[in-house]
């Protein structure tokens, strides 16, 4: 499973849908684009407490991910490389491999491709806030802040991951069976709503991020365990559900 | 020969269909049978192939390679080389197709055999390009090419004569001919194309609405000459053509082999000209057109 993991791994990065994706991580050097030619077009503003890079880090992923424009494009890819593998028969390319296998590598690819993204975006923020927003008044300077901060922030950025998870393996069972605009669809719905409905009372507890909203309420650990606990209920779930799909899937 | 492939009461109904779209089929296929898969279109050939290939499972019956149910385990088919439908990824080019369809088999050390491959299907001028704009003839080369390009010893090709030229076609099958005599190496080749089929496969199956209507091998004779009545002494002479030729005194006719050689063939014809027997003469070199033809009436 490693070895075809790499491959298809390999493969979907030489797709267009991949780099479509990737490309959002160079978002935050917009802002020393914006300073360089001394345009207000993006701004950033800090209330009270002075931002810390974690800080920026967190509000550049939350950002990103409410926006929707990255999740739009991590899910077009995720279709591209199930729905329409299926739909043209490239499956015929597998011969009778294990099906288990297949859907494990295209999983583990998309993380990959997630953990990627991760990375990417951290390191432009990083370039970002220590060559430009250092100097600002708004910032420490520091790349941790103050612990109650970076507890805020690691838990705002790891529920932001976990929701990116769950739009993964959401995206891939949906895709299985539906085509590339109801997949598109239900996907963004669902990222909107993580975001919409994580602040309304009783429902917000399906959603991960819920947690993290209330990390005072919780404490740190508790928030974390609880969160990534419903993280894995749906990840479980879904990929069961997908497995069970992609087994019996004829084309 | 041994047998390969037995097929047991193969059926298939698609969820949607209130109707079979493949029923009751049995049939042993031999290492080294080279099967030609004939019939109308909506017959059930592709369902056939499709449940071989694994992908569509079968409502009843059984598949069994080498003694295995192919449905019961994986990476039974990892002899196989496949063409059902002309994929590949769009994304790649032709060679990294290739390439990938070896590492995910992990069959990285036939990445030797990729020029030839390409060259006998007249892409390797073309390696490096994508084949998202090729014409639909060359993306169906490189489905072909992938199928050939790890030597299986089992071949299963829908239509693969579609979009080569008649140069790629007499090369296809010489190395097809060739793979199957030398390697012995197993094929089912669906095609229309009755000619092509005609010069490579030793036995026809015929699938008609669903079902196996018939399985023949395919015929020896060159021709059949209808004649009058024989006089024993010419029925001796034609014993000197040992079993290329056969006299059926009941029917008056004599059926003449594809093994004959030329210079006997002459002589044959010679013989009977000279004692004036000759009615007529049937050229049977489209034993499929005749069946199809049989079939129609």
């Amino acid at each position: 499973m490693i070895s075809l993991t790499k491959t298809l791994t390999k493969v979907t990065f030489k797709k267009k849908e991949t780099w479509l994706f990737l490309v959002f991580c160079a978002v935050p050097l917009l802002l020393i684009v914006g300073d360089l030619l001394g345009s207000n077009f993006i701004q950033l503003n800090a209330m009270g407490n002075k931002i810390s890079f974690i800080d920026f880090f967190n509000a550049v992923l939350s950002l990103q991910y409410k926006i929707t424009l990255p999740i739009m494009s991590l899910i077009f890819l995720i279709s591209s490389a199930i729905h329409d593998e299926i739909k043209n028969g490239v499956l015929f390319l597998y011969k009778d491999m294990s099906r288990s296998k297949i859907l494990n590598s295209k999983l583990l690819t998309f993380i990959t491709i997630l953990f990627n993204y991760i990375v990417l975006l951290f390191i432009t923020c990083l370039i970002t806030y220590y060559t430009d927003l250092r100097t600002k008044s708004y910032t420490t300077g520091k790349f941790w802040g103050s612990l109650a901060a970076n507890q805020d922030a690691i838990v705002g950025i790891l529920s932001l991951v976990c929701l990116m998870a769950i739009v993964i393996f959401l995206s891939t069972a949906i895709s299985l069976n539906l085509s590339n605009g109801f997949t598109l669809l239900i996907g963004t719905v669902f990222a909107v709503l993580s975001t919409t409905l994580s602040q309304v009372k009783n429902i917000k507890y399906i959603f991960p991020n819920s947690y993290a909203n209330d990390l005072q309420k919780y404490g740190f650990n508790n928030a974390l365990l609880v969160m990534l606990g419903v993280t894995i209920t749906y990840l479980v779930i879904i990929y069961f559900y997908s497995l069970f799909r992609f087994k019996h899937l004829e084309y | 020969m041994s047998e390969i492939l037995k097929i047991s009461s193969l059926s298939k109904k698609y969820r949607k269909n209130s109707f079979y779209s493949l029923k009751d089929v049995n049939i042993t296929i031999n290492d080294g049978d080279i099967i030609g898969l004939i019939g109308k279109n909506g017959a059930g050939k592709s369902t056939f192939l499709k449940l071989i290939t694994k992908a569509i499972s079968p409502t009843s019956g059984a598949i069994e390679y080498k003694g295995q149910n192919i449905h019961k385990a994986n990476n039974v088919l990892e002899p196989f080389g496949i063409m059902i439908e002309t994929v590949f990824l769009p994304y790649l080019s032709v060679i990294d197709n290739l390439n990938f369809y070896l590492e995910i088999h992990n069959k990285t050390e036939y990445k030797n055999n990729i020029k030839n491959t390409l060259n006998l299907v007249g892409l390797w001028a073309h390696r490096n390009r994508k084949p998202a704009d090729f014409s639909f003839g060359m993306k169906q080369r490189l489905a072909l090419a992938i199928a050939l390009v790890t030597e299986p010893s089992f071949l299963i090709l829908d239509e693969p004569f579609v979009g080569l030229d008649p140069i790629g076609i007499s090369n296809l099958i010489d190395i097809l001919k060739q793979w199957a005599s030398k390697r012995q190496v197993t094929m089912i080749i669906s095609s229309h194309q009755l000619e092509e089929l005609e010069s490579l496969c030793t036995r026809y199956i015929f699938i008609d609405q669903g079902k196996l209507r018939k399985a023949f091998n395919k015929s020896i004779t060159l021709m059949e000459i209808s004649t009058t009545q024989l006089s024993d002494d010419l029925i001796n002479n034609l014993k000197q053509f040992g079993n290329t030729v056969e006299y059926n005194a009941k029917n008056q006719k004599i059926v003449i082999s594809k093994d004959i050689s030329q210079k006997e063939l002459n002589s044959l014809l010679l013989i009977l000209t000279q004692a004036q027997v000759i009615n007529s003469i049937s050229n049977n070199n489209s034993q499929l057109k005749g069946f199809f033809d049989t079939e129609k009436r």
